[in-house]
Formats: structure tokens, C-alpha cells, sequence
């Protein structure tokens, strides 16, 4: 007995803790074995709140009538900033010429159709991160009119003299930010809504022979749409700006939920993007590539974005670490999570167009690990 | 020199409780998977000479050792005793498969404190002592099914671990009502948390790993009755026989249960905890002792305890409401001690030494495969020096022994259990005699 067990106390001493497989046997199969629950919605339906187009990487002028989704109109408001610095000569010099320079970037309606639009001066400071599109901010006097074609790479519109003579001053002084509060955007006559980049929007100064290019700072797009009619096959059709999001609601309560663990949370939403094939000749209707979602509480109000995904092979798979925090607080019942909203992301404003749910609704896919 | 030695003596007799409850507290250790079931391994009552002689000893006396097994035998009691004792376990398991895992754990074993109230007459001690011990570890390569969603299968590593158990505060007397005869009461407080861990990493690193705890706390009062009672010069002249029994009343322990996922550190509790009860059987244990003189001692004990009737509101590995894996706990043991100095106190250190050898079979109470029963097999020796202070003792334990099979699921452990006691003894609260 001895001598059998000799060799076991050196080897034991030696290789300390070595668990291993003995007593695989002992533990049932579908003991310790990951699961992966699937929840369908409960609820899946649009809100009522209107887009937030405050803040936006992009703002929209224009408007259309779109034959599957309905009528829209987008004004904008852009405000502008001074440049990091201006040359001797130009702070010397004085403004002879000015223009508005747009980088046009989307496009949604009738393509390469021909828009005429107003800018007029915004005599009131302003804020846009955070506002909504049926939101308004008063504009002032009209500074002039112009027209371009929607599908137009940039939109170039020289400010007129007396402009240019009243804002001289400002322009080549370092108080330019405080005393301009920007331009309001509108269209007269349209039957595209044309989006424009933020980036390489700007005023453009010549003085003292040197020019100066004054950025664009900040910009609220408002947008008067009609709500997209009920399709007859229970699909919901989503346009970024048209509405503020898509409610999506799953019932953490189900018992295949309890006293669990979670390993990986993934929501898949299905995405037909026949919509932008579907429409008349010369139409144009982008696709929503991405979409974002909100983790929504009622009480205490809060909202809090928790991932972002891009389609790929027609489905957004949203799987972020924030999501995944959410989703293990509210599966282990321990959350204030009423819902999601799911929306296209704030720095598109793009227009994209998406159908989601019918037959094909989103769903949570949570694998988990179950207490014995 | 005496006085530092008894405050040094107090010292240890207040640190030792902390030091026991912050090991049982740890809970880290790993050992048998058989382990996992029922309430965790069955641990023997806290007693040195015991357990070199197979584990027994119900019948012997208490003069020695101030162990509660046998409240009765603390009638004997003449001198204050501190007793504490450290093990290590050196553990091998092996499968059908041919698999094997080797373990080593190490934790303190038990503590007990007991002194005269009549010196000889009437005795009291405390002890705290583990009931059961739970420690394992079962690591498993697998495959997850991802069923027909968007998520592809793959591979994980199952991880099935387990540690804690309960431990027993008990508090005894033993009384001698005839010069024959003791008796002895004892109450016990059971109490300790059971935590059985599941975790799965992942190969796809899109998963997090995952682990839910669910630990089950437990605690509840019971009590113990014994009895002892001797004869002498029965075979021969100088000769003692004596016979001891005691019997543990059932204990109903109240359960309170969690379920926590996250890592230990910061774990989350899932759901609302759970609460029942589980009812431990009543334990008897009867035991021969035979003393041919001084040098020499032969034990025979055997233990039942009725597990068949183990009934818990909330369900344990092994334990269900659908089916039991609860089996009548039966252990046999016999040893023999050998101490050549006999009364000879100047006798040489080897000779003053005592020399114990033992044996035992046991049947588990708690089996995974209900129709298999888990028996233990062992051989187990143990030296007893003496020290420098009278009575104070130093005794080195050793059992290897065999538990379980290593055919269809069962698992075969093959394990060596080495204890280090040490056993105090002084002078305290009996008045010294004026010179």
C-alpha cells in the first residue's frame, strides 16, 4: 500500500493543482452548458418624437414628395466660425468679395432636379445639439436667393455687396464668432432635399488679396414631413429625419432568463432595403446603412445610446460592450431599462430609408449560462 | 517560565478560533469531486488519537485529548488542553477514461479547549470542527451548441468548482455519575456556506466569460448525548475495558440560498434568494476500548448515520426531489496504540513516544450514481511525542486510503492525509495545593 502511494506524494507535491477532466462522468451534459435564448419583441412600433437634427454632421435643404413615404421639407440653419488665423494682409485689408460655399454629400428625391433656395441672416444667438426637427429658430432679413441642382457636388453662392460691406469689420476682426450667428437655409422650390456636409461648408473672404475661410460651426436642420401610411405587409418604414426612432421592447422576465448568467448579447434586425430599389424613374431614396440604439428609461428618464452597427448581408447585428451591460442588468432583473429606440445615427442625417420587422422582427439573442 | 507559558498558552486558545473560521472561510482548497454532492465530504469528529487509529475512539477516555466526539469522555478531563490541529491533503483521481488529476490542499482541521470544572469528576470543553468540507474543481473541453440563430457553435472550457462547507461550533460536558460510569451533553451550532461555481470561457473572444455561483448558507442547532462506562482487571489484572456510544440528535439546518454571476469579486445577485431547510439525520456511533496496561491499547468503533432520510427543501447535487443519491453512512474501524514507556516518565523520547496504527471502511452517505455506493478504504498511523511540558503532546498523523471506483462514471481517489495536532496542557482554574 505504501509503496503505491509513494510515487503519488511526489507527484502531487509537484504538480500542485491540476484539476483536469477526472470526473467528467459525475457532471451531467447539460450541466455548465451555454444556451442561447432568443426573445422576440414585444413591442416594435415607431414613437412619436421627432428626429434629433441639432448638431449634425450634415444638414438638408430642399424638399419632396416622396410616393411611398410622403411629403417632406428641410430648412436649415448653419452658423460659422472664424478661422484659427488670419493673415496680416487680409485683417488689413478690406472685404471685397464673399460667398457661401455648400458641400453638397446626400441626395433624396428627384435626382439632379433644380432647387431654388433663400438664405437669410439669423440676427439671435443659437444652439442646435440636441434639436429636434420640428423644431424652429426665427430667422432674420433675406441676404439673397439662389438656385442649384440637387445632384451638384457643391453649391457656391457669392453674398451680395451690401452684405459684405455691413460685415467687413467683423469679418477680418477676431470677434467674428460672437457678432455672426450664422445663415437660415430655405427652399422656395424644390423636389429634392439635398444634404451637406459640414466639413467644407463654409464662407469664403477675400481682403487684402488673400482669402479666408470661415467654417461652419454648428447646424439645425428642420424638417416638416408626413408620417410614413401603414404598409400592408406589417412592415415599418423607417427614414432617418422622418421620425424619431423605432420603440423596441423585449420582456426580460421570461423564465428561460432566470438565474443566469450571460456570456454574449447580440440584437439582429433584419433590414429589407427594397425600398430603395422600389421607387419611380429619377427618384432617389438612400438606404439607411446604419442604425443606432438607445437603452430608454422612463423612471428615472434617461437615455443612453448603447451601440451602433452597420448593415451587413441585410441585417444589423448590434452587439457593443454597452448593449451587452444593459441587456445583463435588465436579464438578471436588476435594471431600469424600459426599452430601446432604435434610430439612424445623429451624425448622419442622411435620409436613409430602411423597411424593418413584419415577418422578420428584430431579435435578442442572449447566450447564457444557467445555475444548476 | 510558567506564567509566559500560560499566557502564551491564552494567546493561542484566542487566536486559534479566528485562525480556524478565516481557513474554513477561504474556501479555495480543491479535492475530490465527490465533494460536490450532498452537503460536501463528511468530516470525522476533531480527534488526534482517533484518527490514528482508524478514526474511531468513542470508547476511549478523555485524559489525553479534550475531544467532543464522546462528550462523556470528558468526565476525565484533569488538565486545561488546547487542542489544534493542520492537515495536508495530497489527493489523486483517475476515471474509466484513464484520466488523472493530482491535488493538494491544506487547511487547519479543528480546535478544541477544554478544562476540568473537578478535576477527573467533571469536564467541559468548546471546539469548533468542520462537519463537511467542499473543494473540487472538474474542468471540461466542449463544444456549444448555438442552435439555428445567427450564432455560430464553438468551442468552450466548462470549469465546475466547488468549496466551502459547514462547521460545527459545539460546547460539551461530560460528567462522571458512578466511578464506572460518564455521561455527557453536548450543544452544537452548524453552520457555513456551500458555494458550487460554474464557469465557461469561451474560445470566440466575442464572448465574455461567464460564471454563476450559487451558495447556499446554512445553519441551525442541535445536540449530542454520550456515554462511557469502564471496568477494570477483566481479562487480566491492570487491564481496563470500556465501552462509549453517543448519538447526535437531528438537526434541522435553515438554507438560505443565492445565486450570484460575475467574478467573486464583484458578483451580482440574480433573482431573490431562496430559502427552505435541510434536516441532518441523527448520527450514533458506538466504540470498544481495551487498555492491556499501560503500553498498550486496542480500539474497535463503528458509525451510522441514516442519511437515507436526509430531506432538504432545496435541492444539492446528489439530492433532489426527483431522485436521491442519499445513502446510509456506515463506518468500521479498528486500531491499535503502543506506548512503550508506559508510566515510565523518564523513559527515553522514543520510548515515551506512542505508536498508533488503524484501519477503516466506510460507506459514503452521498453517492452520484445511486446505484453504486462510494466506499472508502484506509490504513492510518500516528506518532504521539511528548514535549518538554507534561502533558502537552505533539502527534503526527498519516492515513492513505481509496475512495470510490474508477469504473463507468465513478471516479477513484487515491489520497494521503497527513495532520500535524498539537496538543496543550497546563494547570488552569484548579487550586494548587500549599506546599
Amino acid at each position: 500500500m505504501l509503496r503505491r502511494f509513494a510515487p503519488l506524494l511526489l507527484v502531487v507535491v509537484a504538480a500542485c493543482n491540476d484539476p483536469g477532466g477526472v470526473g467528467a462522468g459525475l457532471i451531467d451534459s447539460v450541466d455548465g452548458a451555454p444556451e442561447v435564448v432568443t426573445l422576440s419583441p414585444t413591442a416594435f412600433e415607431p414613437v412619436g418624437d421627432a428626429d434629433v437634427t441639432g448638431g449634425t454632421a450634415r444638414f438638408l435643404l430642399g424638399e419632396t414628395v416622396d410616393p411611398d413615404l410622403g411629403a417632406m421639407r428641410a430648412t436649415a440653419w448653419v452658423d460659422f466660425s472664424a478661422p484659427a488665423s488670419l493673415s496680416d494682409a487680409f485683417r488689413n485689408g478690406t472685404v471685397t468679395r464673399a460667398s457661401l460655399v455648400l458641400k453638397a454629400s446626400s441626395e433624396y428625391g428627384y435626382a439632379g432636379t433644380l432647387t431654388r433656395a433663400s438664405v437669410r441672416a439669423i440676427d439671435a444667438e443659437w444652439f442646435a445639439v440636441g434639436s429636434t426637427a420640428d423644431s424652429t429658430i426665427a430667422s432674420g432679413a433675406l441676404i439673397t436667393d439662389f438656385e442649384f441642382s440637387s445632384d451638384a457636388a457643391t453649391v457656391e453662392i457669392p453674398l451680395p455687396a451690401s452684405w459684405v460691406s455691413a460685415w467687413d469689420a467683423a469679418l477680418r476682426a477676431t470677434t467674428f464668432g460672437g457678432s455672426f450667428h450664422g445663415f437660415a437655409l430655405a427652399a422656395s422650390e424644390a423636389r429634392a432635399v439635398t444634404g451637406f456636409d459640414m466639413t467644407g461648408t463654409v464662407i469664403r473672404a477675400y481682403a487684402g488679396g488673400d482669402s479666408a475661410y470661415f467654417p461652419a460651426l454648428s447646424n439645425f436642420t428642420r424638417i416638416e414631413a408626413d408620417a410614413p401610411p401603414a404598409r400592408g405587409d406589417g412592415k415599418l418604414a423607417f427614414q432617418d429625419g422622418r421620425s424619431g426612432g423605432l420603440r423596441l421592447a423585449f420582456d426580460f422576465s421570461d423564465p428561460r432568463l432566470a438565474m443566469t448568467g450571460l456570456a454574449r448579447a447580440v440584437v439582429a434586425i433584419e433590414a429589407d432595403t427594397s425600398l430603395a430599389a422600389a421607387v419611380p424613374p429619377g427618384f432617389v431614396r438612400p438606404i439607411a446603412r446604419t442604425l443606432t440604439i438607445d437603452a430608454v428609461s422612463e423612471d428615472p428618464p434617461a437615455r443612453l445610446t448603447v451601440g451602433t452597427a452597420s448593415m451587413i448581408d441585410g441585417v444589423y447585428y448590434l452587439e457593443q460592450s454597452e448593449l451587452f451591460e444593459v441587456l445583463r442588468r435588465a436579464s438578471r432583473g436588476d435594471s431600469v431599462l424600459d426599452y430601446f429606440i432604435v434610430r439612424a445615427p445623429l451624425a448622419e442625417n442622411g435620409l436613409g430609408s430602411v423597411l424593418l420587422g413584419g415577418s422578420r422582427p428584430p431579435v435578442a439573442f442572449l447566450t447564457v449560462l444557467k445555475a444548476q | 517560565m510558567i506564567r509566559l507559558r500560560s499566557l502564551a498558552a491564552i494567546a493561542v486558545v484566542l487566536a486559534l478560533p479566528c485562525l480556524t473560521l478565516a481557513a474554513a472561510a477561504q474556501g479555495t482548497d480543491q479535492g475530490s469531486v465527490y465533494s460536490r454532492f450532498g452537503l460536501g465530504e463528511r468530516s470525522l469528529p476533531f480527534s488526534p488519537i482517533g484518527a490514528a487509529m482508524g478514526g474511531g475512539g468513542f470508547g476511549l477516555g478523555g485524559t489525553s485529548y479534550a475531544s467532543l466526539a464522546n462528550p462523556a469522555a470528558l468526565a476525565d478531563l484533569s488538565l486545561t488542553r488546547a487542542l489544534v490541529g493542520f492537515r495536508l491533503d495530497l489527493l489523486e483521481s483517475s476515471d474509466a477514461t484513464g484520466a488523472v488529476s493530482q491535488q493538494t490542499t491544506g487547511a487547519l482541521t479543528g480546535f478544541s479547549f477544554g478544562f476540568p470544572l473537578y478535576e477527573g469528576r467533571w469536564g467541559v470543553a468548546v471546539a469548533l470542527t468542520p462537519y463537511t468540507r467542499s473543494g473540487y474543481g472538474v474542468q471540461l473541453d466542449r463544444t456549444f451548441d448555438a442552435g439555428q440563430g445567427i450564432l455560430a457553435s464553438d468551442r468552450y472550457t466548462a470549469f465546475f468548482e466547488g468549496n466551502g462547507g459547514l462547521d460545527r461550533v459545539s460546547i460539551g460536558t461530560g460528567y462522571r455519575v458512578h466511578p464506572n460510569v460518564s455521561i455527557g451533553l453536548r450543544g452544537d451550532f452548524t453552520f457555513g456556506i456551500i458555494e458550487d461555481v460554474q464557469r465557461a470561457l469561451f474560445v470566440d473572444p466575442h464572448y465574455e466569460e461567464v460564471r454563476v455561483a450559487t451558495a447556499t448558507r446554512l445553519r441551525g442547532l442541535g445536540a449530542g448525548f454520550g456515554i462511557r462506562a469502564g471496568t477494570a482487571s477483566v481479562f487480566r489484572d491492570g487491564d481496563y475495558l470500556s465501552v462509549g456510544a453517543f448519538v447526535d440528535t437531528p438537526t434541522r439546518l435553515d438554507a438560505e440560498r443565492i445565486v450570484t454571476s460575475g467574478s467573486s469579486f464583484e458578483p451580482d445577485t440574480l433573482g431573490t434568494s431562496m430559502e427552505g431547510t435541510a434536516d441532518l439525520p441523527v448520527a450514533t456511533g458506538l466504540g470498544f476500548a481495551y487498555q492491556a496496561g499501560t503500553r498498550f491499547a486496542l480500539v474497535a468503533d463503528a458509525l451510522y448515520e441514516p442519511w437515507s432520510r436526509f430531506e432538504s427543501s432545496l435541492a444539492f447535487p446528489g439530492h433532489s426531489s426527483a431522485a436521491s443519491g442519499m445513502k446510509d453512512r456506515s463506518r468500521v474501524s479498528g486500531g491499535v496504540e503502543f506506548y512503550p514507556a508506559g508510566r515510565d516518565l523518564l523513559a527515553s523520547l522514543l520510548k515515551r513516544t506512542a505508536y498508533r496504527l488503524g484501519a477503516f471502511v466506510e460507506q459514503g452517505y452521498v453517492t452520484p450514481d445511486p446505484d453504486q455506493t462510494i466506499r472508502t478504504l484506509g490504513l492510518t498511523a500516528g506518532l504521539s511525542f511528548p514535549t518538554l511540558f507534561p502533558g502537552t503532546r505533539v502527534d503526527i498523523n498519516v492515513e492513505a486510503g481509496k475512495r470510490g471506483t474508477a469504473s463507468g462514471l465513478l471516479v477513484e481517489d487515491r489520497y494521503l492525509k497527513f495532520g500535524v495536532n498539537v496538543n496543550f496542557a497546563d494547570r488552569w482554574f484548579v487550586r494548587r495545593p500549599l506546599n
